[in-house]
C-alpha cells in the first residue's frame, strides 16, 4: 500500500486503483452479479469517478473502501434495476476457465479447494460476501462495514458465525474424504 | 478480555481484529484456558482454508480498451456497455413503437379513428386529408405541389409582377367640363346641353287646351296676373 502524497493527482489515484485493485474489484463484483460485463462496467465506471475525487481524501487506505463502496452500491443498483437475483448455489466462478489450470496441483489441494468452495456457496449471501471481502480480498472488519453499511460488530458476528457453520459443515464432508 | 470461543468477539481476536489492549488480554487467556488455544487453530485453520481457496478463483480483469478508457479517458472510446443497455432497449422498444403507429396511421387505409379526412376523426389522432382522385387501395397518393413549390423549393417570388398603377385620373367638375369639353366621334359636345328655345313652350301640337273652369296657357305660363 503505497503512502500518501502531497502532490498525488486523481490520475496517479486511478493508477494506482486500477494496479492493485482491478482484479480484486472485478472479482467481487462478477461473484454479485454473476454477470462478467456488467462486473466490468461497473468498475470501469468506478475507476472513471475516481477522476471527480478530491486525490488528498482518498489517497492512503481510504482508497480500496471507496472502490468497493462504490462498485457494490453501483452494482446492486444495476441489479435492483434489471431485478436479477443472484444464484449463490451455482458461482458464476464455475463459468469461468481458471486461466493458471496446474496440471501438476496435487489432486488432494484441489479436492480440499474445492470441497471448501462447494461448502462456502451453501452460505447465506450475507454471510459469503463479508467473509470473501476478508479473506479474498483482506479488508478489515472496519472496511467490510464501510463498504456494506454494517457496523464492525455486526460484520464481526457474520464473519463469526460463518466461520463456524463453515467448520461445521466441512467437518463430516472432511470425515468422508478422508474415509475414502 | 472475558470472552469466550463462542462470541465472535474471540474470532475476531485470533483475525487480529481488535485492538491492541484487547489482543494483549487475548494472549493472556490463551495461556490461562487450555481450551483456547485449540478453538483459535481450528479458527485460523478455517479462515486459512477459505482464503486459499477463495484466492485460487479464476481472476477476472477489464478488458483491454476498458482499461485503456479508465487510464487514458480524454481518448476513451469504450463507453461503458452496462449504462448503455439500460438505457437501450427502452428507447428501441419505444421508436419502434411509435414508428409503427405512424406507419399504420400514414400508409394503412382505415386506420385508427375509422375515418379519414373527416372531421369526426377520435381527438389526439392526427387528421390526414385525402387527395380527391387518390387511388383508395395503392399505399401511394399523388401529392398537389402547393403554390409557389417547385420540386420541393419554395421560389422567392411566385406570383407574377403586378402591372404599373395607373395615373391617378382628375375629378371632372362642371367646370372643368365646360372649359374642355368631351370630344364624341370627332365632335365637341357640350358638357352641359342648353335649353331649346323653341321647344321651351313645349312640343308643338300638343298645346294644352284649357277647359272650362281652367286657366288658358298664356295665362298659366305668362305673366299676367289671373283675374281677381
Amino acid at each position: 500500500m503505497s503512502s500518501p502524497s502531497p502532490s498525488t493527482t486523481a490520475a496517479d489515484l486511478v493508477r494506482r486503483g486500477v494496479a492493485e485493485y482491478e482484479s480484486m474489484l472485478c472479482g467481487y463484483i462478477y461473484n454479485l452479479t454473476s454477470d462478467l460485463e456488467m462486473a466490468r462496467d461497473v468498475v470501469q465506471e468506478t475507476f472513471i469517478k475516481l477522476y471527480a475525487q478530491d486525490p488528498a481524501r482518498l489517497d492512503g487506505p481510504g482508497l480500496k473502501s471507496w472502490l468497493f463502496t462504490v462498485s457494490r452500491n453501483r452494482a446492486l443498483d444495476l441489479m435492483r434495476r434489471r431485478r436479477r437475483s443472484v444464484s449463490w448455489e451455482d458461482s458464476p466462478m464455475d463459468h469461468l476457465v481458471d486461466p493458471a489450470p496446474g496440471p501438476d496441483r496435487q489432486a488432494a489441494d484441489a479436492d480440499e479447494t474445492a470441497l471448501v468452495l462447494q461448502t462456502f456457496r451453501r452460505l447465506p449471501p450475507n454471510q459469503a460476501e463479508v467473509l470473501r471481502l476478508k479473506f479474498q480480498h483482506g479488508l478489515s472488519y472496519q472496511e467490510i462495514a464501510d463498504v456494506t453499511g454494517l457496523t464492525a460488530s455486526n460484520v464481526g458476528f457474520l464473519i463469526h458465525t460463518g466461520l463456524k457453520r463453515l467448520r461445521t459443515l466441512l467437518a463430516p464432508e472432511a470425515a468422508a474424504c478422508s474415509m475414502i | 478480555m472475558t470472552a469466550t470461543p463462542d462470541d465472535s468477539s474471540f474470532t475476531a481476536a485470533v483475525l487480529g481484529e481488535v485492538s491492541a489492549c484487547d489482543g494483549a488480554a487475548f494472549r493472556a487467556g490463551l495461556a490461562e484456558n487450555p481450551a483456547w488455544p485449540q478453538e483459535a487453530a481450528a479458527i485460523s485453520r478455517t479462515a486459512g482454508l477459505l482464503g486459499a481457496a477463495l484466492r485460487q478463483e479464476p481472476l477476472v480483469c477489464l478488458t483491454i480498451p476498458q482499461r485503456q478508457a479508465v487510464l487514458h479517458p480524454e481518448r476513451r472510446t469504450v463507453p461503458p456497455a452496462a449504462g448503455r443497455r439500460v438505457w437501450l432497449a427502452p428507447t428501441l422498444v419505444t421508436a419502434g413503437i411509435a414508428a409503427a403507429v405512424a406507419v399504420g396511421l400514414i400508409v394503412l387505409p382505415g386506420g385508427p379513428g375509422g375515418t379519414r379526412g373527416g372531421g369526426d376523426s377520435s381527438p389526439g389522432l392526427p387528421s390526414i386529408a385525402v387527395q380527391p382522385g387518390a387511388p383508395e387501395k395503392s399505399g401511394l397518393r399523388p401529392v398537389t405541389p402547393l403554390p409557389g413549390m417547385v420540386n420541393g423549393l419554395r421560389l422567392e417570388n411566385p406570383l407574377p409582377q403586378a402591372a404599373p398603377p395607373l395615373a391617378p385620373v382628375p375629378l371632372k367638375t362642371p367646370e372643368s367640363m365646360a372649359a374642355s369639353p368631351p370630344v364624341v366621334n370627332g365632335l365637341s359636345v357640350p358638357a352641359v346641353p342648353k335649353l331649346n328655345p323653341a321647344k321651351a313652350d313645349g312640343p308643338p301640337g300638343k298645346s294644352v287646351r284649357p277647359g272650362p273652369g281652367k286657366l288658358r296657357p298664356e295665362e298659366s305660363l305668362g305673366g299676367s296676373a289671373p283675374p281677381k
